[in-house]
């Protein structure tokens, strides 16, 4: 039975050292941020199938980042081939450069062969569904392709809550895949791409308890064009997986709002072990055996290579 | 069962064309903003009682003591007046000169002592110093001291205010929750929540986006440096505090709150004039998520004991 974890981070072996310095991995996930510790939380974990995405940090700019990015989308397809029908692929765009993204999608779909390309929700001001990142939507849109979000501490919110001990990842990743699901849908950009498919993090990052505002402002009638049926209706359109939604309330809330078809296992490996990610899905009993499995395969339409 | 709403703007006549300028309200609800409007409104809704708390203060309050001070007592003399001019059927919460912390000490004085307000009203924010940041202690200290009634209420911070320029998204609609969640975090990561016990906190809007968030909340008070402050693990702080269903008229959300903190502590909230009362109870009942105990308790028996002065 396939169990396919559309959340799983790797990065090619030269980048981990810079991402130590950049704070971005600690000493033990960089340890294990490699495709022989990967397998083998895979393999304790039953996951057949893991579509790896790289971690791209701000602190990669320009030429470094497209550089970053290629040298990514090469380790990455690497695997692959090296593994067949264990690892998938993301590719790596070094958005906000909008031609480098281009040249990108170009190489890793047509050379690559990628499952799919990696968006982060937000790219220093704008977020996804702005009009700068038009032409990228139109070109993934041209190709039919799935789009893998992720998000991080937007620019606006470096340094806040310094007070505390809490990291990006607990308020603001969350907050900000909401700003881009919004942007994408109000702004118009997902309507107007109709054949590509886009995965949110971590359950949708807050929408689902904000949803009756998002309901409530679909229901205007400058919306009535963008939103026929309403905001659900659209958001329902969307996947979303379960990386660090291992909570009963959360993931019940996810499960009514949208069709179980559309949630998605992950891991967020190296974040969580993949055993603490199967097993916090069947203990916060918001799934029965058969919906589980179902979430397992969910995302199998998405990657016909691996059907 | 008399009914009562926190949730609850108005202010006083002088600030409705300084809070339109600066578009924290329109035309319309600056309207809606008075007592005759607010009375008949109560009225179709059957809210016996409404707690006043005026909308957030325009950036001039914030950042200049004396103007911030002005307005504050502005505020608080005309929301006394209500109160004593409709006996039962207002009360109030204390404007505070945030984030200026003596101008706040002598407002919280004369609020409470002199106007005798139920309690204070607090941003979750000032300047993107959430509450809890350490600059603010004098004045946690003080209300723990008075064992105080804080209705708090979000707005957009300084660092995510209309982050999404290209669509017509008000910031109410993410920035809001978002803040309320980052000051839940703020109040019991610092550990103030916890030092100030005898705290009684009214969050908006079921707490923001925080039970959604609750698994990575969880994951946070259980690492090293936070462990400390939750010796009953992080919940059990979460469920200390008080939630309004303002804009929080949906099943999962009201499913969500029960799972995760009970609705014990769940009290109802208009949001008026953004909300008409009528509408807002008629559209919690509607969501099927709760039970007619649930709603007695919600609309009356939840906040009451935290509003002594009136009794029904």
């Amino acid at each position: 039975m396939a169990r396919i974890d559309v959340h799983h981070h790797l990065v090619a072996p030269k980048h981990i050292p810079q991402l130590r310095e950049w704070g971005v991995l600690t000493p033990h996930l960089a340890s294990i941020m490699n495709e022989k510790d990967a397998l083998e939380d895979m393999d304790k974990a039953g996951v057949t199938l893991a579509i790896n995405s790289a971690t791209l940090p701000e602190q990669a700019k320009g030429e470094a980042r497209r550089a970053y990015s290629r040298e990514n989308n090469d380790y990455m397809a690497r695997l692959v081939r090296d593994y067949p029908g264990r690892f998938g692929h993301f590719a790596s765009l070094p958005l906000p450069d909008v031609d480098g993204a281009l040249k990108e999608i170009e190489y890793a779909f047509d050379i690559l062969k990628c499952d799919g390309v990696h968006l982060i929700t937000s790219y220093e001001n704008h977020w996804l569904g702005d009009k700068v990142f038009a032409p990228v939507f139109d070109e993934l849109n041209r190709r039919k392709a799935v789009i893998y979000t992720h998000p991080h501490g937007p620019m606006c919110t470096q340094g806040i809550l310094k007070e505390i001990v809490i990291r990006d990842s607990s308020i603001e990743y969350g907050t900000d895949t909401t700003r881009a699901l919004v942007n994408m849908l109000f702004g118009g950009t997902f309507q107007r791409c109709p054949d590509i498919k886009i995965i949110w993090s971590h359950g949708g990052g807050t929408m689902p308890f904000l949803v009756e505002r998002f309901i409530r402002m679909g229901k205007e009638a400058r919306y009535k064009e963008l939103m026929p049926q309403g905001f659900v209706a659209e958001a329902r359109k969307f996947f979303y997986d379960t990386a660090q939604v291992l909570h009963g309330s959360p993931l019940l809330a996810l499960k009514h709002l949208v069709p179980l078809a559309q949630i998605c296992f992950g891991t967020d490996y190296p974040w969580r072990y993949s055993d603490e990610c199967v097993n916090g899905l069947i203990a916060s009993g918001a799934f029965s055996a058969e919906e589980l499995k179902a979430i397992d395969n969910n995302a199998a339409s998405l990657f016909p290579r691996f059907r | 069962m008399p009914r009562i709403d926190t949730h609850h703007h108005l202010a006083a006549p002088s600030c409705l064309g300084p809070l339109q300028d600066v578009g924290i309200i329109m035309k319309h609800d600056a309207d809606a903003m008075n007592a005759s409007r607010a009375l008949e409104d109560m009225d179709r809704g059957g809210i016996t009682l409404a707690v006043n708390s005026t909308p957030a203060p325009p950036r001039f309050a914030i950042e200049n003591a004396a103007r911030g001070a002005a307005w504050a007592r502005e505020n608080n003399e005309y929301l006394a007046r209500l109160v004593a001019d409709h006996p039962g059927r207002f009360g109030m919460f204390t404007a505070l000169p945030m984030p200026h912390v003596d101008a706040t000490l002598k407002e919280i004085e004369y609020g409470l002592d002199v106007l005798k307000a139920d309690g204070v009203y607090l941003m979750t924010s000032y300047a993107d110093n959430w509450l809890g940041n350490k600059i603010f202690a004098p004045v946690f200290e003080e209300l723990n001291c008075r064992k105080a009634l804080i209705y708090t209420h979000p707005h957009s911070p300084y660092c995510c205010t209309r982050p999404l320029k290209e669509i017509l998204m008000p910031d109410a609609m993410i920035e809001y929750g978002t803040d309320t969640t980052r000051a839940i975090a703020n109040m019991v990561f610092t550990g103030t929540a916890q030092r100030c016990g005898d705290l009684r906190i009214i969050w908006s809007h079921a707490g923001g986006t925080m039970p959604f968030l609750i698994y990575r909340l969880l994951k946070t008070s259980n690492i090293p440096a936070n462990a400390k402050l939750f010796p009953q693990g992080i919940v059990a702080e979460l469920k200390k505090f008080y939630y309004d269903t303002a804009q929080a008229m949906h099943p999962a959300m009201l499913t969500m709150l029960r799972s995760i903190v009970g609705l014990e502590h769940t009290v109802f909230g208009s949001d008026y004039p953004w909300g008409e009362s009528d509408k807002c109870w008629a559209e919690l009942k509607a969501t099927g998520a709760l039970s007619e105990a649930e709603l007695s308790a919600i609309e009356y028996r939840n906040i009451a004991p935290l509003l002594p002065r009136f009794r029904f």
